[in-house]
């Protein structure tokens, strides 16, 4: 076997401080998904306390921390970093045809970030838990009895300064470190997307963290600045807090929009239909998504003048997103489409995202919204949007990029099967939802009428076919590992740079610098049998996996 | 930030031991971090830009809390610290010029000056929050003003007939010993602020009696101007955050003057002192704004 | 909910303006009929680019799926049409135009309460909401409001943010505290036949441990004579172990239950140490003999002599609970000694 990045030097040491941006990505990915195991453990519990109304396994408190941390776990630890920093610090300097990220050493400083931000996050539970949902709304997180709230705050204040840094390096490398030829109209749209959510990441995660720390100045001096009882004003957090937060919902789905486009190219083998409108609306979803945080607000009291302007925005970020699920479909014409799991996912993510995207039209309008917020509508049009348009997006990219990252093949019938599971099992958990949201029923609640049981246990059945689907996967890639067949430098046929090297990849990425030419051109290659993947026209046919 | 990567020691290419072995070119490696310190004071201009917004917001909400409180704060000693802090960005963009021409005693020299100058600014804002302390103007519940015992209060400067000559008949006014009573009509009206203090009015002016209580409120209670604090937090938290700024700075400062001791920049490499002093210039822009926003006010 | 799971999709509208749907709870406000409207208006919409984005999808998946491993795209497929790229960027967005202008017409109707709105304060606090109406009867657990006409609630919070929510109404306000925000609705008669009709009250802003358990009753009367009959009923309670336990139920339930400890002291207990005359030790340390005025004591200032084993975390009832309440509450105590 050639060697690669993950035989390149051995020890302890040479991962903990290593500077390659593959291995840090690999960490980031194992770190992400160990997150999203734990969170979605406590989607568990809570979804088995809603079978019934009145305590069923845990306490109202406990209930309460448990939707906190599995919020606050799900956003902050998994899906803003799961994507760019697992599969985008994987990919992206591969992609665009350098040996690295811009800095390596504050990529590598990132990942610690993360680390002891995640760690102070999640330790709070020591220090009496949070209980205060993920939005930290004041004045309920500054009351003395929120012991943990400065805790979380601060990890939550540390993941911040890793999301800016990664943010910061990508979008020096794509500006920096593009090798000859690879003009902005040559960039793979993952490379688009990545580099529009860098933007974000660089511009609206500095708000969350003076939110922070004026939380934490809040909750450890009264400086009263939020507080009510000292003059201050409660609702200035929720902007600040938006102002962020609703930014940091793009950083959650642009990278996913990316995957899908590079998915949807691959597997149609045909260049993307309007490449230059999904890059730019990427761009675009970025920048609008600056000027719609007060859509979160429109029962808060704030002024009507306000909540009609964040209206009328809302619905022009909605454009650009409906656009680009027209472009996929028209790829898709006249295209040679293959069914391999991760186009799975990828038409999987058409229907979820689809439905997640119109329904936000019920909460973009004024007079709806009035009616849905805070009712389970809003919790199944955001697990629509970052479940079923981001984290099945990821799963699309994981299942895409694996070979690449662990130079094996997974077994497709069991990964088709789990994809099948994980659609059947989230439509199952959340669509029920939008139908008690509709009728009323409150968000973040423990106990509820029994008009509502029934949804309640339909949506908890749906959970539980999730949970197996992901254990099945779980089950299927930790195999591929030991067993799995070696995987070809370009199993899918796809045309971008990373498929060039070898699976795994070399330590530099590139022996030679890769010519760049257009990144969605498929007439170059041609499918080889005997290494089951596909090669160049004219390289010899022994070349590949040995 | 100014990161240095990984040191392209072990690739055995004969180019600029600066450079690292992911950049082709040592221009395209200054390009990138200059962008990357960019982007990054972009960052912080954005962390503080949150705080400038709440100031916004709380001196929109509060006008006579900004004007009244912002007289407490001493105009000599911010003024003084941003003609210090000027001064400073002056020799950090000078030592940059230094290290370009490689005149390497120069750029010590100028390094050091820019660290005095930090410290300088420090003192200064020492003292200033050492009388903050002193006189109890705190933020949220600690804001307790009070003559210290020691020193006779400050007296606001300009401060005489502030509240009192909005005094009417509906709401009488509260006196404090440095008030100037002459602009309210009705003297009966006036009452001293707080219960423990005893007053008189002599010449048109509110003294404390004869063997008043040593510990006298003096800015004004809850009545006269009310979340006073609320100033004192913002004061508090924004200028806090600067001062953590300039630390690092001195830090960074601290940092690149020991390699220049070690004579990294004799070959005529100089990025991290570039961007130090670019740090350091966005030290001092914030002081820009935050002196006549806090200090001028009115 | 009568209907089947299975057809939700054609039987969305299909019950008639007020009784309750697949998809929406009953219309019981005069405003809830426009906010349906534009509900529906959105979900036949959504539902009709959805069918064509996942008709198509199986349409171009099943016609262009690849036969054999090499085959490339066909060599014509476009990778632009201007014509089709502005056609389906200009549709939707004059459609959002229009939702966007119902949605915000409906919204500045929530706003805007009449003038001549009957005014009802309302208070949150963790975790009930109590309602003062202008003749001065001040009441927890239950709202009641006249039909017909305009009710405008004045709300306030005395502690964290709260949020008021009638989803039978389809409105919701949240309740700030050191503030004042408003909400009105004019309700709907009641069906034919009844003198009143109930609707859930729900908060749906979170405010901690019973937060799922704030919720109170919302009565409409059917007429303002009926409202007012009521109203001076209130104001005047028996002194009734009925009357009591209605009371318990409305605003002591919450925490104290009959049977065992749970927040706040058992009414079992307290009946047994009122018939003994037992004595309680308190957290400060001393004990206090529990009898009548013991009693009402804690209900009107619950924290200064807190029992052991427990934290202030009553609120006082006091201007919300009277004499005659308060009364009645300890003739229902004491009947749980028997």
């Amino acid at each position: 076997m050639k060697d690669n990045y993950l035989t390149h030097s051995k020890g302890f040491l040479s991962w903990a401080l290593t500077l390659d941006h593959k291995r840090i990505g690999l960490m980031y990915l194992v770190a992400t998904l160990g997150s999203f195991f734990v969170a979605g453990m406590l989607a568990l519990v809570v979804r088995t306390e809603l079978w019934a109304p009145d305590p069923t396994i845990i306490s109202a408190d406990r209930y309460n921390q448990a939707f906190t941390l599995h919020g606050a776990i799900m956003v902050f630890l998994f899906i803003i970093p799961a994507v760019p920093g697992a599969l985008g610090n994987f990919v992206l300097p591969i992609m665009l045809g350098a040996k690295d990220v811009a800095f390596p050493r504050l990529n590598l400083l990132s990942f610690y970030l993360w680390m002891l931000g995640g760690a102070i996050a999640v330790l709070s539970i020591l220090s009496g838990g949070v209980d205060t949902g993920w939005t930290f709304y004041t004045p309920y997180s500054t009351e003395p009895e929120r012991l943990g709230v400065v805790m979380m705050a601060t990890g939550v204040f540390i993941l911040g300064f890793s999301s800016i840094f990664t943010g910061l390096n990508f979008v020096v490398t794509i500006h920096k470190l593009r090798p000859p030829g690879m003009t902005w109209f040559r960039l793979p749209l993952f490379l688009w997307a990545t580099y529009a959510t860098a933007l974000i990441q660089v511009m609206a995660t500095p708000v969350i963290g003076i939110t922070l720390l004026l939380l934490i100045l809040e909750r450890t001096m009264m400086i009263g600045i939020f507080n009510p009882k000292l003059g201050g004003d409660p609702v200035l957090f929720q902007h600040f807090f938006w102002f962020y937060s609703h930014p940091a919902v793009y950083i959650m789905i642009l990278p996913p929009l990316g995957i899908i486009s590079e998915l949807i190219a691959a597997f149609c083998r045909r260049e993307l239909f309007g490449y230059k409108f999904i890059a730019f609306s990427s761009v675009a979803i970025a920048a609008f998504g600056f000027l719609v945080w007060g859509h979160h607000m429109f029962t808060s009291g704030q002024s009507t003048l306000m909540s009609m302007m964040f209206s009328a925005l809302t619905f022009s970020v909605s454009i650009p997103t409906a656009v680009k699920i027209f472009n996929w479909l028209a790829t898709m014409y006249k295209g040679s489409i293959s069914f391999e799991t991760p186009m799975l996912y990828a038409l999987t993510f058409l229907f979820t995202f689809s439905i997640g995207g119109l329904t936000g039209i019920f909460l973009g309008a004024l007079s709806t919204d009035i009616h849905l917020h805070d009712t389970y509508f809003v919790v199944a049009h955001f697990h629509y949007v970052m479940m079923g348009g981001g984290v099945i997006g990821l799963l699309g990219g994981l299942h895409y990029w694996w070979p690449k990252m662990t130079g094996k093949m997974y077994d497709e019938g069991p990964a088709k099967l789990a994809c099948a599971l994980v659609f059947i099992g989230f439509n199952t958990t959340f669509f029920v939802q939008f139908v008690m949201g509709s009728q009323g029923m409150p968000r973040r609640y423990y106990n509820y009428d029994p008009s509502f049981q029934i949804y309640h246990q339909v949506s908890t059945v749906g959970s539980y076919i999730l949970a197996a689907a992901f254990f099945l996967m779980l089950f299927y890639l930790l195999k591929s590992l030991a067993t799995g067949r070696q995987a070809p430098d370009n199993p899918w046929g796809a045309s971008t740079l990373e498929w060039q090297c070898s699976s795994p990849p070399p330590h530099d990425n590139f022996s030679t610098t890769p010519t760049v030419g257009d990144p969605y051109d498929f007439s170059g290659m041609t499918y080889d049998p005997q290494i089951g993947g596909w090669r160049p026209k004219g390289a010899p046919a022994a070349q590949g996996a040995a | 930030m100014g990161d240095q990567h990984a040191h392209g020691a072990g690739d055995g290419h004969g180019h600029d031991p600066n450079q690292a072995h992911h950049f082709d070119t040592m221009d395209q490696q200054i390009e990138a971090c200059k962008m990357g310190m960019w982007l990054f004071l972009a960052t912080e201009v954005l962390l503080f830009a949150g705080l400038f917004c709440a100031y916004t917001v709380y001196r929109g909400n509060h006008p006579e809390v900004f004007h009244h409180a912002s007289l407490f704060l001493d105009t000599k000693l911010g003024a003084l610290n941003t003609v210090i802090l000027l001064l400073s960005s002056f020799t950090a963009a000078w030592a940059v010029r230094a290290a370009q021409l490689r005149q390497i005693a120069k750029l010590k020299l100028l390094l050091v000056l820019t660290l005095a100058g930090a410290v300088g600014f420090l003192v200064v804002k020492y003292v200033e929050y050492s009388a903050k302390f002193e006189h109890g103007l705190l933020w949220g519940l600690r804001y307790d003003p009070h003559d210290d015992g020691h020193h006779p209060a400050p007296k606001p400067a300009g401060a005489p007939g502030l509240v009192l000559a909005g005094a009417t008949t509906q709401e009488y006014a509260v006196a404090t010993p440095w008030d100037d009573l002459t602009a309210v009509q009705d003297k009966s009206l006036v009452k001293p602020a707080g219960n423990e203090v005893a007053v008189q009015a002599v010449d048109g002016r509110v003294v404390p009696e004869e063997g008043a209580p040593p510990r006298k409120p003096w800015v004004g209670s809850a009545e006269q101007v009310r979340n006073v604090h609320i100033f004192f937090g913002i004061y508090f938290v924004m200028t806090g955050l600067h001062g953590l700024h300039v630390l690092i700075g001195m830090g960074a400062i601290g940092w690149v003057l020991l390699r220049a001791a070690k004579g990294d920049f004799d070959g005529g490499y100089y990025l991290p002192v570039d961007l130090v002093a670019l740090y350091w210039h966005l030290v001092d822009l914030i002081w820009i704004y935050l002196f006549p926003l806090l200090y001028l006010i009115g | 909910m009568t209907q089947s799971l299975l057809g939700p999709l054609l039987l969305a509208a299909a019950d008639g303006p007020t009784g309750r749907t697949f998809w929406m709870p009953p219309q019981a406000s005069t405003i809830a009929a426009e906010v349906d409207w534009l509900y529906y208006f959105i979900y036949w919409l959504c539902l009709a680019f959805f069918v064509a984005i996942i008709a198509l999808k199986v349409l171009f998946a099943v016609r262009y799926a690849r036969r054999t491993p090499g085959q490339q795209a066909e060599p014509d497929a476009p990778t632009h049409n201007t014509p089709i790229e502005v056609t389906w960027s200009v549709i939707p967005l004059i459609l959002v135009i229009v939702i966007f202008y119902v949605g915000f017409e409906g919204y500045m109707k929530l706003s805007v309460a009449p003038q001549n709105a009957y005014t009802i304060d309302v208070t949150g606090k963790k975790w009930s909401w109590s309602f003062a109406y202008p003749n001065g009867v001040t009441d927890g657990g239950e709202i009641h409001v006249p039909a017909g006409e305009p009710v405008k609630l004045v709300m306030t919070s005395q502690d964290v943010l709260h949020s008021f929510f009638v989803p039978d109404f389809r409105v919701k306000q949240d309740v700030l505290p050191g503030r004042y925000t408003t909400l009105w609705f004019e309700a709907l008669r009641p069906p034919e036949g009844q003198d009143t009709a109930e609707h859930f009250v729900f908060c749906t802003e979170y405010c901690g441990t019973s937060h799922s358990d704030m919720r109170a009753t919302l009565v409409v009367h059917k007429d303002r004579a009926h409202f007012d009959a009521w109203l001076e009923k209130k104001g005047t309670p028996e002194i009734t172990v009925d009357a009591g336990r209605e009371l318990y139920e409305k605003n002591c339930k919450v925490c104290h239950l009959t049977d065992k400890p749970y927040t706040g002291p058992s009414f079992g207990d307290l009946a047994k140490w009122l018939k003994d005359g037992a004595e309680r030790p308190l957290a400060a340390g001393g004990a206090v003999k529990v009898d009548e005025e013991y009693l009402r004591e804690s209900i009107w200032e619950p924290n200064a002599k807190l029992a052991q084993g427990f934290s202030p975390a009553m609120p006082t009832f006091k201007g919300q609970l009277k004499d005659p309440h308060i009364r009645a509450l300890i003739l229902y105590i004491r009947s749980l000694a028997q």
